[in-house]
């Protein structure tokens, strides 16, 4: 009785259970909770599945789940492939977008559990779905602040690099803004940049930043070292190893260089500006690193800013490397005419003092005929010695402008030698000259006076650097396509090292201006000026000081001869 | 009977014809010169041979006529020694004062000026 009593509440209470079972699952607005068949055709319905799918229980009962889903999921065989989960594993859980009966999609959260008798037998499933719509959009919402923070940081950072670009006007400066930001902005272990030597002949490092210098400023890269840096160099493109995994399979020939490193990560970018590099940046991260899509957008518009910046730096020092080469030639213009001046002052003084010696005997009642024809003649040798120094000084001046014009003929060297040893020899008693010629004709393409001039400074040299006489030994022979004239003398010599200077205007051998031996150092420099305008070379040798010096000049053959 | 000692000039110019015409011209006057080419052989001259006054050029080569007045005042008895430079530089006047000489003319100069600068000196 009691037991029946009992059954019978029990019973009651199991349906009273059920019922609010169903009640609370009929009213749940929140969730849609019902029930599919096991070929998932939908079985119940509550009043949550109506708000979040609109179709009334008339509607939807016996249809297939599947029109809960948008057509490409459908396509793609989701449905169907969350049951077979939930028929395998018990339960599956889902996000994505469901269709509502209107059309309209929503963001859902779902779980999908298999309802199995006690023998295991599949009667069907429960299917949960809530609307995330809104809690995706909030997150949504969040990740779009997020970006647009990050953009505005990147793109205040970005114009920070512009304004600190645009004051940058010498590439060293640009390279260290570069290196600094690009670091700081992706946040990189270490930040580089390169710059092409002049004429593209190696890839040089201009800045380090960063606490572990892989590569010092001053190192250079030639463009087919097997380095990062030289490879974005070389091939024009961005390079990004995202680790050293990254590295060995995509540019296994990059790996020594990378494993010498200690980073992990790698990103190169070339600085282009009209398809040249102007630069790479190099950035290298202690841990290996993905840069997205903001990242690496922030790197080429900043290596595009920097690209022009170095552009314009470039551009700005040879303004002004070539000013200042014009400062140079004006400066030495300026030394030159006051080195000038001071030369021609001497034999002015020699020549007024001279006069007014001249004239002050006449003045004291003391005039011998003998020592007033000294007198002129020291005033007349001055004036010679006045104009030979004008003409030298106007000679270097055209020289170094550029301005002295060649009338070419073709003359025979071997005569030319021979009246210029017939012109220095009979003034110079205590030499013995020697002449040496190959056959004649010697014929050479030249302008007469200015041949004739550089081989009386030669032959003249070889007097005056040799005080004490001796013998001064001309010889000419045929040189490949020209001919090659050697003028010796057992003079002075030239100190070791000497042997360039003193074909340099003004320049002269230490032991000449030593010994007092007269002279601008004007002769041999307008002398090797006026052989190279003839296509020429002229060079001293000399054993050493006291031991002689032979002065050698080649000259270019005729064209007009066959030879 | 006590000799007047001469009155000594010595000249240092390494251009060859003004040495010569400085040199003529303070002999007419009835001075001693000496003339040498360069400030180490002057210094030599000097040792032996104590000038009155000296003439100096600036500009030459080994030892030029700054170091050479210097050196000059260190000999015994020629620390007030009257010098005279004659330079073709734009600046002697300027070395002149700078280094203490007596008198800077810059070349070309008067020759009237610089016998009659020793003649003073020597009077």
């Amino acid at each position: 009785m009691t037991e029946s009593v009992n059954g019978s509440v029990t019973r009651t209470r199991q349906t009273e259970d059920v019922k609010l079972l169903r009640l609370l699952v009929d009213r749940v607005i929140d969730y849609a909770i019902f029930l599919l068949t096991p070929d998932g055709c939908v079985a119940t319905w509550n009043a949550g599945a109506r708000r979040l799918k609109g179709y009334s229980e008339d509607e939807i009962i016996g249809e297939s789940f599947e029109r809960f889903y948008p057509p490409e999921a459908r396509a793609a065989g989701r449905p169907t492939r969350l049951l077979n989960i939930a028929r395998k594993e018990g339960r599956v859980e889902d996000e994505g977008w469901r269709v509502r009966k209107d059309g309209t999609q929503f963001w859902a959260d779902v779980i999908i559990t298999a309802l199995r008798d006690d023998d295991g037998r599949l009667l069907g499933f429960a299917k949960v779905t809530r609307d995330l719509t809104e809690r995706r959009q909030a997150e949504e919402e969040r990740a779009r602040r997020v970006a647009a923070e990050r953009a505005a940081e990147r793109l205040e950072r970005l114009q920070m690099a512009t304004a600190a670009l645009a004051i940058a006007i010498r590439r060293q400066h640009v390279a260290e803004v570069l290196a600094d930001l690009g670091s700081r902005g992706v946040s990189a272990a270490v930040g580089v940049v390169a710059v092409p030597t002049p004429g593209d002949q190696s890839l040089q490092v201009a800045c380090v930043r960063g606490a572990q210098p892989i590569v010092n400023v001053g190192d250079r890269l030639s463009r087919d070292d097997p380095h990062p840096l030289a490879y974005a160099w070389r091939t024009c493109q961005p390079l990004v190893l995202q680790s050293r995994e990254d590295a060995r399979d995509r540019y296994p020939e990059l790996m020594p260089a990378v494993e010498k490193s200690p980073f992990a990560a790698w990103a190169v970018i070339p600085l282009v500006v009209d398809q040249e590099v102007r630069g790479v940046l190099g950035l290298g991260f202690d841990e290996p690193r993905v840069l997205d899509a903001d990242e690496r957008g922030f790197l080429l518009a900043l290596a595009e800013v920097a690209a022009q910046a170095l552009d314009r730096a470039r551009l700005y020092e040879a303004e002004q490397s070539a000013r200042s080469e014009a400062e140079a030639a004006v400066h030495a213009q300026d030394e030159f005419l006051s080195l000038a001046s001071h030369e021609l002052r001497t034999p002015v003084a020699a020549v007024k003092a001279t006069a007014q010696l001249a004239r002050r005997s006449i003045e004291r009642g003391s005039v011998d005929g003998p020592r007033t024809m000294r007198h002129l003649d020291t005033i007349a040798r001055s004036a010679d010695r006045l104009g030979a120094l004008v003409d030298d000084l106007l000679d270097v001046s055209r020289l170094r402008t550029g301005r002295l014009r060649l009338r070419l003929e073709c003359l025979d060297l071997a005569g030319l030698l021979r009246e210029a040893v017939d012109r220095h020899a009979p003034t110079a008693t205590r030499h013995q000259f020697g002449l040496t010629l190959a056959d004649p004709p010697m014929l050479v393409d030249a302008d007469r006076l200015r041949l004739e001039q550089v081989l009386d400074n030669l032959l003249g040299n070889a007097v005056k650097y040799s005080p004490e006489g001796g013998a001064i030994r001309v010889a000419a022979r045929a040189d490949g396509s020209g001919w090659l004239v050697l003028v010796s003398d057992e003079g002075i010599g030239l100190p070791a090292g000497q042997e360039t200077q003193i074909f340099e205007s003004f320049g002269r051998g230490s032991n000449a201006t030593a010994q007092h031996i007269q002279g601008l150092g004007l002769g041999l420099a307008i002398s090797r000026q006026l052989v190279e305008a003839h296509g020429g070379r002229i060079w001293a040798t000399s054993p050493g000081e006291g031991r002689g010096t032979t002065l050698s000049v080649w000259l270019p053959g005729s064209g007009r001869e066959a030879r | 009977m006590t000799e007047v000692r001469e009155r000594r000039v010595l000249v240092v110019e390494d251009d060859e014809t003004l040495r010569e015409v400085i040199a003529e011209a303070l002999r007419d006057e009835g001075h001693a010169v000496e003339a040498t080419d360069n400030g180490v052989a002057a210094l030599e001259v000097a040792r032996n041979w104590p000038p009155d006054v000296v003439v100096v050029d600036l500009m030459m080569p080994r030892m030029n006529g700054e170091e050479f007045s210097a050196a000059i005042r260190q000999l015994n008895g020629m620390d007030a020694l009257p010098i005279i430079v004659v330079s073709a530089s734009r600046a002697v006047e300027d070395t002149g004062s700078r280094i203490g000489v007596t008198t800077a003319l810059r070349k070309p100069f008067d020759l009237y000026e610089l016998t009659d600068r020793v003649n003073e000196l020597l009077r």
